[in-house]
């Protein structure tokens, strides 16, 4: 199926890690991730976020529908993560993270963002949020320039 | 040590590549990581240094280098005739040792001065010796077709006597295609496919092929020493198929059925190999889809079996061999029975009562429910139209039946035959039914509704439950199932779950039953829950029609105990 550079998709998932491995693996780990990702999302015209906390990844990948598809295929495939569970796509007119090939959002600052400073300290659960609660977080942080393109 | 030894430097070979100041140590690293076969041999002919591509042109590819050295080269390649035997020693003489034949590898030998030799593999054997395989790739999808997993299972064949390893076809099948086929169109269908295809070709190891051999039926054949590792190839097939696709901006997820088959000693034809491996797939959607089973003999028999048993059941119907009989159901409001469930018999000549778990299965796969069921239907009515007017009457619709083009007829002359009138008629549906497609679902409800008869959900609480399901569509009844009620199951979480579900339906403007009532306690209990009717042993098993006269004049025993509502907590 071919589709025109005007056809975007965005698509939203939350996925569980793997293995059990400590903090410093798993920071090192989503550096590979993120590293690759802006590789790769960079030739494809494909951004997007990625946030990570207590072994729950979501993502926001947002492009081209087939470029899209072409990247969740190849994520699809990883055998780091597992239980994938889409939660949200949508044709989108224009891209809400056009500057990040894939950043990176340290959960921290997305407990900030949902629950205020004083639920910073606890730890939140991804997947119980909607497709649309991790979208909005993650953009929301993009506009205060709470992301960055490193895990660690 | 031979002074042959020394020149080949002698770290032990199998030791890992760990970083070393030694020239010596690196160059041997890098003769044992070489992609062309070496070998060593001492004047007396053994081996004193081999590397893994030259065990792999032996087809000795699982062998450990170290685990050769020093044992004679003619017990580790008896094909390979020894340097020796084959060339004159005349100092520093090179020459070819001839193979065997076209299926050993060929070797340049050298000799050395310590009255040793070097070989070097020149030619390894199988592609040397044997034409590639005429590949005509599958259109939509690029993978082998039927004819190129024939040919490939015959050369594998051969390569896997001679490695003494096992071959294994695992028949896959995609769970749902046929629904995103239907509801998203061929096109997403075809994507999903390819997508499917490569998803395969990801997921099972470099020497397995796959082929594609149906619609939305794949084989692949796994070579190995032991038959576990095909059946991690299917545990990572089911994985990976689960998980999420996306094609034109549909999310959509489906499941794999995989059936396994090894094949037998001498076995060449694939045909019978991929037929038992498709019984075995068979068991797999019969068990529940998303799993692998492995071919077993009796899968035979039981086939055989159901296959007997659709013979018998195609004349059943003309041979008037069922029977329908009724199960009470009782309102606590109107304090007596309220309504009758029809429940088939099949009573056969030779087979005896044969349970209505073993042959509605087979009706099912069949399609010969549709034909059963407008039977069950239409005699049901006949019957319920004798009985009182405030008494209705309960009939099962499978899914396929209540999909089928003529259901809506089909109820429709069953009351018109009949002379029933249409709000005493209950057709009930199970959650298989609502997990089709929605809107035709509603459709067909919402056509039934119109011409008067009442819909109630089945067996509720096992399966998915969503209690989306009693939001979403216009029931008129939810049946919960026994389990909910009967111990042992009926724990103090499934009372929770009764009342919940009560409230709800009956907050929907749901008359809630609760199934399997067999003692008085459960039957007070299921009452505080909230529910407003029974059905279970307590109040009737099922009757003849013959006797429903009869039981409908003998006031329910249990009634006694009714007549005053227990209080909380009470329990008789
Ligand atoms: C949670 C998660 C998110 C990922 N996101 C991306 C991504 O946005 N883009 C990408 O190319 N790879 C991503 N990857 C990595 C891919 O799964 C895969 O390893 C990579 O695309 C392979 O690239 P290659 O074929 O170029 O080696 C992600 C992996 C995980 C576990």
């Amino acid at each position: 199926m071919t589709h025109t550079e005007e056809d975007l998709l965005r698509v939203v998932y939350f996925s569980y890690q793997t293995y059990d491995t400590d903090r410093e693996m798993m920071a090192w780990e989503i550096d590979k991730i993120l590293e690759k990702s802006q590789f790769n999302n960079g030739r494809f015209n494909v951004t997007g976020a990625l946030i990570f906390n207590s072994g729950v990844f979501g993502q926001v990948l947002e492009g081209p529908i087939d470029a899209v598809e072409e990247t969740f295929e190849r994520i699809q495939m990883d055998e780091r993560h597992d239980h994938i569970t889409v939660l949200d796509t949508s044709r989108i007119t224009e891209r809400s993270f056009p500057r990040w090939s894939m950043g990176f959002i340290g959960s921290d600052s997305v407990c900030a963002e949902l629950f205020g400073e004083i639920g910073s300290k606890t730890a939140f659960d991804i997947s119980r949020l909607s497709g649309q609660q991790i979208f909005e977080t993650l953009h929301a942080l993009t506009l205060k320039n709470e992301i960055s393109d490193r895990a660690a | 040590m031979s002074q042959h030894h020394s020149a080949v430097g002698m770290t032990d070979p199998s030791s890992s590549a760990a970083p070393s100041d030694d020239p010596s140590v690196e160059i041997l690293h890098g003769l044992r990581d070489a992609g062309v076969g070496l070998v060593a041999l001492s004047a007396n002919n053994e081996i004193s240094f081999v590397n893994n591509a030259f065990l792999a042109a032996f087809d000795l590819p699982e062998t450990e280098c170290a685990a050769v050295l020093g044992k004679s080269f003619q017990d580790v390649c008896p094909t390979c005739p020894l340097p020796s035997s084959t060339l004159r020693r005349t100092g520093d003489e090179t020459g070819t040792a001839d193979a065997a034949s076209d299926r050993t590898a060929k070797i340049i030998w050298s000799s050395n001065s310590a009255g040793g030799w070097i070989g070097v593999v020149t030619a390894p054997p199988s592609q040397a010796a044997r034409p590639a395989l005429l590949f005509e790739p599958d259109e939509l999808t690029g993978l082998g077709t039927r004819k190129h997993l024939k040919a490939c299972f015959e050369r594998m064949s051969e390569d896997a006597d001679r490695r003494d390893q096992r071959i294994v076809a695992l028949f896959v099948d995609l769970d749902h295609f046929k629904q995103v086929n239907d509801t998203l169109g061929h096109a997403v269908g075809d994507g999903l496919l390819c997508k499917v295809a490569e998803r395969l070709k990801k997921t099972v190891r470099r020497d397995d092929l796959v082929a594609r051999v149906g619609g939305d039926e794949f084989a692949i054949l796994v070579s190995d020493r032991a038959l576990p590792a095909a059946e991690d190839v299917a545990g990572r097939i089911i994985k990976m198929i689960s998980r999420p696709f996306l094609i034109d901006g549909h999310q959509i997820t489906i499941g794999a059925s995989v059936g396994l088959a090894a094949r037998l000693p001498n076995e060449n034809d694939p045909d019978k190999m991929l037929q038992r491996a498709d019984i075995a797939l068979y068991e797999s959607k019969r068990g529940g889809r998303n799993q692998f089973n492995w071919f077993k003999d009796e899968m035979f028999a039981e086939l055989e079996k159901r296959r007997e048993i659709e013979i018998d059941l195609r004349k059943a119907v003309l041979l008037d061999q069922f029977k329908i009989v009724f199960q009470p159901q009782m309102s606590f409001e109107q304090q007596k029975v309220s309504g009758f469930e029809a429940l088939i018999r099949w009573d056969h000549p030779v087979r005896g009562e044969v349970a209505p778990l073993d042959f509605l299965s087979v009706a099912e796969e069949t399609g010969l429910i549709v034909e059963i069921g407008t039977w069950v239907l239409a005699e049901a009515c006949k019957t319920a139209v004798t009985w009182p007017e405030d008494i209705a009457v309960a009939v099962n619709v499978s899914s396929i039946q209540f999909e089928d083009d003529g259901f809506l007829t089909a109820v429709g002359s069953a009351l018109e035959k009949s002379g029933l009138s249409p709000h005493r008629l209950e057709l009930e549906i199970t959650e298989t039914t609502l997990l089709k497609n929605d809107s035709v679902v509603l459709e067909r409800m919402n056509d039934l509704r119109a011409l008067g008869v009442r819909i109630s959900l089945d067996d509720f609480g096992i399966g998915y439950s969503s209690l989306n399901y009693l939001r979403k569509y216009p029931f008129d009844k939810v049946k919960i199932d026994q389990s909910f009620v009967r111990e042992p199951f009926a724990d103090e979480n499934a009372h929770h779950i009764v009342e919940a579900v009560a409230q709800l339906g009956t907050a929907f403007g749901m008359n809630v039953l609760a199934e399997g009532v067999e003692t008085v306690e459960q039957l007070a209990r299921i009452r505080q829950n909230g529910c407003a009717a029974i059905q279970g042993y307590l109040i009737g098993r099922p009757i003849k029609p013959a006797e429903i006269g009869s039981f409908l004049e003998v006031p329910l025993p249990e009634l006694a105990s009714l007549q005053s509502p227990p209080k909380e907590g009470s329990t008789s």
